[in-house]
Parts: structure tokens; sequence; C-alpha cells
């Protein structure tokens, strides 16, 4: 039920006035009430007093002359009146002289005699009064009147009171319902008023001013003014909530972005954000960082950071203490070593409580020690190419000597074989030298290839081919039949790739890189059955291979080679590709020290990679990668052949050295060309002759580098370009490039290198014919 | 008949004597008793009245003059009339008895009387009595039958050991005497023609 104060004013106001009205009603009604019964009280006992005096009066002479009759003829008058139920005349000595009792009405007399008065009792009102005759006492009247009629009266006071209570409450409610405007109708307007300012903040709205002067109409008033100043104080303060609204949102842009920078930061890095109670309790642990742990977020969480870390004790001391501190950490997860940068702070707003950071640092442990890795990579390549420079000049002198060694015992060879078929026997046995002429040439011409492959670095002309028929050619040649009767007890097996990738390669030095590594392989196999393996497929590394050495994500073609041989021993592996380290002694050939080397000079001059993994007495396997290019087998079958097609252009030979010049010149001649030799620079110079229209009668012009000191290779070419600005050059030399070799290229000479062999002479030959001028 | 009955007839006999005479004496007594009552109440009754009755201020010469009563004829009352009024005042007056054995000696009595009480032995003279009396602004009681017919005021009878009268309202007013109500409610009234005109103030 709702009290009174809850109540809307209005029914307050009603109410009051119907309470006021019934509170004061009943009153006056109560009091006019007792005021009545009492006065009727007091009239019915006068009325019944002068009854009893007049019924004493009247009954004296009976009670002197004791005639009861004249006294009850007396008492009978009573009848008239139905209030009266008895009445009795007594004796002064309480003898019952005469009696009524009201017809119907029960006898009860004598009652219990009273000192003359008034009396009510049992809903009686008993009247005793002496009946005095002349100063005597001469008895007594005792009369009983019923009260029926007080009550019935009463009861009808009561009536018209409650009637005319109802019929003033109605009254009342009526009028309250007309007058409760006066007081509640501005209250009310107000109260609308205020709701609408609070439910719409609309501080412009007014309450109807009254025309009244009370109070009603001065708090309509005061709250008006009251409303302009809150309106200017809400404007002031919205244009200034405003201003703080932009701050804020600023602010807050600010936060947010520095939030998510942070907490992308703390994703994405490799960092772990945590805090420690004053207990040494994490209470927070988040970041990236935690899955190197083998931690979820918040897994440490309420967990003592002294017993997880114990030895960081020391610097979360200093921490709560209130130092910031700094410590790598290390540990294994899973197998995985793992180092964190860690740092402590105190939390400036809690006193005792540490907030820090750890800081993964592993990849970078790991980086610095891969980048040791590459750095003696760099200084091994380094000292490789150095070696490789200084076998290179060497081999150069030598190679020029082994030129004619190589060429004139085949020379020789041819007319010794003429006399031996004219019938000179005795020359059979010079035939058998002259191999073991050759063949010792072709062996230190080997040696000198490797070291000259070492010093030549990077300048090879390089094709796209296919690996598997570098591999096929290779296990078709006399060097791989000769090397399977060296080493009959090896089985040597090839297991090509279908559709292999093609790589932009020199066919020569790939040829040298699959002999000697297959060499390799079957040097390091003992006196017992042994495989040896050949491999090629296409790999796609998604993520960079670390191996030997850390080979980047990307397409590649692999060769590879294993064996089942002795191994490496782990202390020889750093040291294998260099130059002159070996460990093997088995043949007469092997030991140079050189082969791994041209391995990894010609695959690093592929751009290529090289991994090696080895387990001692059970094998090793070199794999090279080497990247794939776009070419097809299509171009790789029309290159093979163009290598091989000669023609019946003009050539000129010019090199100092007359064994070269000679091969060359048989070599060319053989392929069906016209060559023309010239000793040196001038000569060939001679030989062009005077030309017509700037061409020359030579469709090509071979020029060796290294010449006469003031007319070498360039000086001769710039003087042939003088004359003939077209003229095709082909540059040949055993030396490394050279800044002056570098600039007849510039001037659209092709590099050859020497030594060089048919096959190579014809497919340079043939490629700068047919290029377009 | 033999001696025993003699006896027991003589004593049967002197037994009834006895009884008779028992009897006899029982009732004399009794008799005796019942004046005895019937005067004292005839006392007592005068002395009532006479409490019912307001004299005219002529009756008296003075406030504290006693009522005289007057008892004429034989006096039947003896010492009880003198015991019923012994200390007796009415309206603050003493009452004093005044016997008169007859008529002649009351004319002689020249001090006056405010109440006359005539007996039953003068009842054959109650007309001339009263006749006498006429003005004399007394109370005139008798107890002889048809005393109010024959002009008294107020007759005196005992019935049944009660007294009760009858009341001449006539001869009352004559007499200027005011007579209770609550006197005449218990008398019998007998009115008379009255015996003199009077205006009624």
């Amino acid at each position: 039920m709702k009290s009174l104060k809850d109540l809307s004013i209005k029914y307050k106001v009603m109410s009051i006035m119907m309470l006021v009205s019934g509170v004061s009603l009943l009153l006056a009604g109560g009091i006019l009430l007792l005021v009545e019964t009492k006065s009727f009280k007091k009239r019915y006992i006068t009325n019944l007093s002068t009854i009893s005096e007049i019924i004493g009066a009247n009954s004296t002479s009976a009670l002197l002359f004791d005639d009861k009759e004249a006294a009850r003829t007396t008492l009978s008058a009573l009848a008239r009146q139905k209030t009266f139920t008895e009445c009795g005349i007594y004796r002064p000595d309480e003898q019952l002289f005469a009696r009524y009792v009201m017809q119907g009405h029960k006898r009860e007399l004598p009652p219990n005699f009273r000192a003359p008065g008034t009396y009510f009792e049992g809903g009686k009102l008993i009247h005793f009064s002496s009946i005095i005759w002349k100063g005597e006492t001469m008895g007594m009247v005792y009369i009983c009147t019923d009260i029926g009629e007080l009550q019935e009266r009463v009861k009808q006071y009561a009536g018209i009171t409650s009637t005319i209570l109802i019929v003033a409450l109605c009254a009342a409610v009526l009028l309250s319902l007309w007058l409760h405007r006066i007081v509640s109708s501005p209250v009310l307007q107000l109260t609308n008023v205020a709701y609408t300012i609070a439910a719409e903040q609309d501080y412009s709205i007014r309450v109807p001013l009254s025309e009244s002067h009370d109070e009603l109409g001065i708090l309509v008033r005061v709250f008006n003014q009251m409303l302009e100043q809150i309106q200017e104080r809400d404007s002031a303060l919205q244009n200034a909530r405003d201003e703080l609204e932009v701050k804020v949102e600023e602010r807050a842009k600010e936060i947010r972005e520095m939030s998510q920078m942070l907490k992308g930061i703390i994703t994405n890095m490799p960092v772990v954000a945590f805090r420690i109670n004053d207990k040494g309790e994490f209470t927070e642990a988040i970041g990236k960082g935690l899955q190197r742990l083998g931690l979820r977020s918040g897994e440490v969480v309420d967990q003592s950071a002294y017993n997880i870390y114990p030895n960081l004790a020391t610097y979360m001391d200093n921490a709560k203490a209130g130092t910031m501190t700094f410590c790598e950490v290390t540990g294994v997860h899973d197998g995985e070593h793992w180092c964190f940068s860690s740092y402590f702070f105190p939390d400036d707003d809690r006193p005792g409580h540490i907030v820090g950071f750890a800081l993964d640092i592993t990849e970078r442990k790991r980086a610095e020690g891969h980048e040791k890795i590459l750095q003696d990579q760099l200084i091994r390549a380094e000292r490789m190419r150095s070696l490789g420079v200084l076998a290179g000049g060497v081999a150069h002198d030598l190679n020029n000597i082994l030129g004619s060694m190589l060429m004139l015992p085949e020379l020789i060879k041819d007319d010794v074989q003429k006399e031996i078929g004219e019938g000179n026997e005795n020359l059979a046995e010079s035939m058998k030298d002259l191999s073991t002429i050759e063949s010792s040439a072709r062996r230190a011409s080997a040696i000198i290839k490797d070291l000259m492959t070492l010093g030549r670095r990077g300048k090879y002309q390089k094709v796209p081919m296919s690996l598997n028929v570098v591999t096929q050619k290779y296990t078709k040649s006399h060097e791989f039949e000769a090397l399977k009767k060296q080493f009959p007890h090896i089985n040597i097996t090839k297991r090509l790739s279908r559709k292999i990738s093609f790589t932009n390669a020199s066919e020569s030095h790939f040829t040298r890189v699959i002999s000697n590594l297959v060499r390799n392989a079957c040097e390091a196999i003992p006196e017992s059955k042994g495989v040896v393996r050949m491999q090629t497929s296409n790999i796609t590394l998604k993520e960079p291979l670390i191996g030997y050495e850390t080979i980047p994500a990307g397409k590649y073609v692999l060769f590879s080679v294993s064996d089942n041989g002795a191994g490496i021993a782990a202390r020889h592996f750093e040291k294998i590709f260099e130059p002159f380290f070996t460990k093997k002694k088995i043949t007469g050939r092997s030991g140079s020290g050189l082969g791994l080397s041209v391995v990894h000079g010609v695959v690093k001059d592929h751009d290529g990679y090289l991994n090696v993994t080895s387990v001692p007495d059970k094998g090793t396997n070199f794999q090279l990668y080497f990247p794939t290019t776009e070419a097809t087998a299509e171009d790789e079958k029309e290159l093979v052949k163009e290598a091989l097609r000669g023609g019946a252009e003009s050539i000129l030979v010019v090199d100092d050295e007359v064994s070269q010049r000679q091969l060359a010149k048989r070599s060319l001649e053989t392929m069906g060309y016209t060559v023309t030799t010239a000793e040196n620079g001038h000569d060939a110079l001679e030989k062009i002759g005077d030309v017509k229209n700037e061409i020359s009668s030579f469709d090509l012009v071979i020029l060796d580098m290294i010449m006469e000191d003031d007319f070498d290779g360039l000086t001769t070419y710039e003087h042939i370009l003088e004359k003939c600005p077209g003229q095709k050059v082909i540059i040949a030399s055993g030396y490394a490039p050279t800044r002056r070799s570098q600039a007849a290229v510039d001037l659209g000479a092709v590099w050859l290198a020497k030594p060089y062999d048919s096959s190579e002479l014809a497919s340079a030959v043939r490629s700068k014919l047919d290029e377009t001028a | 008949m033999t001696f025993r009955n003699t006896l027991s007839i003589k004593f049967l006999m002197a037994t009834c004597t006895c009884l008779t005479i028992f009897f006899t004496m029982f009732n004399m007594a009794a008799s005796m008793d019942d004046m005895l009552t019937e005067t004292k109440t005839k006392a007592q009754t005068i002395y009532k009245v006479i409490q019912f009755v307001g004299f005219p201020e002529k009756s008296f010469s003075s406030p504290s003059q006693p009522i005289a009563v007057c008892v004429l004829g034989y006096d039947s009352f003896g010492k009880i009339l003198d015991y019923a009024f012994k200390d007796k005042k009415v309206d603050g007056r003493a009452l004093n008895i005044i016997r008169v054995r007859n008529f002649k000696t009351l004319k002689k009595i020249t001090e006056s009387y405010q109440v006359i009480y005539i007996t039953k032995s003068l009842r054959k003279e109650v007309p001339t009595i009263l006749a006498h009396l006429m003005g004399s602004n007394c109370l005139i009681m008798g107890e002889s039958p048809d005393f109010c017919q024959q002009g008294g005021m107020i007759q005196l009878k005992v019935l049944a050991k009660k007294a009760r009268f009858n009341i001449n309202t006539t001869a009352a007013w004559q007499e200027d005497l005011k007579i209770s109500s609550n006197l005449l409610k218990l008398a019998t009234i007998v009115k008379t023609e009255p015996l003199i005109s009077k205006t009624r103030n």
C-alpha cells in the first residue's frame, strides 16, 4: 500500500482534506454524542429522580396510613411509561411496602439496598430516594428503568453522526476535487515540467507563470529563474563537456592506438609482459613469448615467481627495492634452448610490486651463432678465392705448356700411325709412349683445369640446361667408363627425375662437378662393395634450409651424390672444401685436394648452394642446389645441336702461343671453317688489311687476351674496331678476368676461357657468328 | 355406670368447663386487645390526619401556639392519646389535649381549640354540636356512623386494624381548612350540601 508521502500531491491534498474533515466530524460527532448522551443521562436521571420524588411524595400518606393499595395505585401510574420496569416503596425498616413491575418484566425485587442516588447496573438505571415527610423519613423509593432508550438514542445519534460524516466526506471529496487545483495544479505543473526536464534534459522549458502571489507563485517564478540559471550553466557545461569529450576522444584514440600498438607488440613480438605482486606471485603474464616457454597466457598467474625462476630472486628483490634490473634468462623447452632478456621495474603505484617484460632473444642468439658461421664461411670463401687466384696464376703458365703437350701427341700419333700403316713397326713402342704422354698430359690438364676453374670463378658461359642431360653425357663418357674400371667393386647408379627443371649452367663445369663428386665418393669407399648414387630432382624450399650453409627458400634443381663410404670426420667437416685439403691417398690422381674446392667454386658461381651430411662409417651425401630457370627441353636440344654445329665462315685466330694457335686452327677447320692465323696483334691487323665499307674479310676474329705487353688482345680489338666497327670478336684468356678483358667484353667481344675444348670453342664461335649485329 | 365411668364423665365435664372458661377468657382477652389496638390506631390516626390539614392563620394567635385537640364525649382513648401525642409536633406546634365530657361543657369553654374529636358517646348530638361549631375553623372529627353525612369533616374507622376514614370536603371547605390531597386520596370523599354559602377564593 502506498504511504501518504508517496501519493500524488493531488491525492495528498484530497486525502488531507478528507482526513481533516473526517477527523473533525468524527470528533464533533463523538463529542456531540458524548454531550448528548451525558445530557440525556442527566435528564434521564433528573426525570427519574423527579418521578421518584413524586412517587415518594404521593406515597407519604399511604405509608403513613399503611395503605398499600393507595401506594400501588400511585405506582401503577408508571405503567404509562414503558421505560420503568420496576418500582418499589419500602418502609424505613427496608420492608417492601408496595411494588410495581412492568408487564412482561421479570420480577427482580427487592434489590440490594443502596444509599440514595442513581446507579447504572446491568444495562439498567437504578434510582434510590428517601421519602421524607415533614423532616421524617417515611421510607424509600426504588425505581428501575431500562436504558434501552438511552442506547437507542445513542445508536440514533451514532447513525446521524455517521450519515453526517459520510455526507460530509462526500462533500469534502467533491470540494477537494474542485479545490485541490488551487494548490496541486501549480505543483503538478511544476512536477511535470521537472519530469520533462529530467527526461529530455531540456532546460529551455518553463513552468507557465501563475497569477497568484502566494508561496506557489513565488516557487514557480523562482523555479523558472533557477531553470534559466541552469540553462546558462548547462550550456556552458555542455560547451566545456564537448571540448572535454573532444579531448577525451583524442586522448582515448591515442590510448587506443597506443594500446593497439602495445597489444600488437605484445601479441606479435616475442615478448612476455608480466606483473608480480608483493608476495612474489605472478598476477599477469601475457605475450607471444610465452609460446617459447611452452606456457599459455595467464598459466603462471598466482604461482610464485621465486619458485618458477629461483635464479632471478636477486633481480626481483632489487626491483622490489626500487631498482630497475636486467638479466638474461636461459632455459630449455621441448629440447629447444631459449633465451630471454628480462627487465624488472618497481611498480610506482604499488610498492613491493614488480612490472616487467622479457624479450625473446633466442633467434637473435641463434642468428649471432649463424652469423659467426657465415663469417667463417666468408672467410673460408675468401681464402679459397685467394688460393684459387694463386692457383689460377700458376695454372695459366702450365696450361700454355700443357696445350702443346695435349695436342702434339695427337698430331704425332697421327703421323706415327701413318708410319706404322706404311710398315714401320718400330714405331709401335713409340705409339705407347705417346699415349702415356698424352694420358699424363690429360691428368695434368685436369689438375690445371681445376686450378683454372678456381682461378676463373664466376666467368662461365652459362646457358639453360638440364642436369639430367649433363649427367647422362657424363655416364657415357670415357672418363666415367675409366672410373668404373678403376673401382669395379663400386656400384655407381643414377636416379634422374623425369621432369627436371632447367638451370643456367656451364656444361663443362658442371660435368667437372659431377666427375669430382663421383670420384670423391668412390675414393671414400674402402676396399669393399659400395654404392655411389647420383640423383636429380626438383625441390621447392618453403623455408630456408639450414644445413652446411643456409639455403634460402625457392625453387631448386637438386643434384646429389651419396655413398656408403667412410664418411667425413666432424673435425674435418669445415675444411673439406678448402683447396689442397685431402685425407685420401688411394690413387695417384687423388690427393690433389682440389676436387671439392672446384665443386664448391662452381656451385657458388652458379648461384647455387651446398649441403653436406655425413655419418662416419655410414657414408656421405653431397647435395647441390641450383636455381631453376624457365627454359624448356626444346631449348636444351637446340643448344646441344648448335653447340656441335660448325660453319663455312672465315675466322682469324690470333694467339702468340703457336700450339694454341695451331690447335684452334685445326679444330675450327675440322668443323668446316676457313681459318687464318696471326701470331700477334700487329700480324692480325695486317691480315685484316684494308677493308671495304668497314667490313673485313673475316667473319670472326678470335683474340688471345694476353699477348705482347703493349699490344694485347684489347688493343688489337680496338684497332680492329677502328677499321671494322662491326667486327665480331671472341676474347680468349687463361687468366681470370681483368679490367682490360672486361673492357673487351664491354666493347662487344665474347669471353672464352682457356683452355677450351672443341665443343666449347664450337659453341662460342657459333654463338657469336649467329649473333645479329 | 361404674365409678370409673363417673370419674371420667366428671373429668370430661371439668375439662370442658375449663376449656370453655379458657376460651371465654381468651376471647375476652382478644377482644380487649382488639379494642386497645383500635383505640391506639385511632389515636395515631388523629395525629396523622392533623398533619395533613392546613389550618387558616386565624386559627392560631401565634406561630408557636400549640394545636389544641379537644376530645368531646366519653374518652375511650385514655392515656393512649397522650402517649400518641407525646413529644409530637405538627408544623412546629405542640399538641395539647382537652377532654370535654359533654356539649354543655363545650359551650362553656372559651379558650380556642383547633381539633375536635367527637366520640361515639355523643353520636346523637352530632348535628347539634356541628351546628354549634360552624365557623369555628376547627377540624371536626368523629367516629360515629354517618358522621360526614351529618356534616362532620372526618369520620375515623378502623378496618382490619387499619385506619380508614371518610372526609367531607364541603365541611372542610366551609371551615377554611385545607386537607392534603395525599389524605384525600386515602379517604372516602363525602360531599354534602354546604350549610352556609361561601365564596371560594
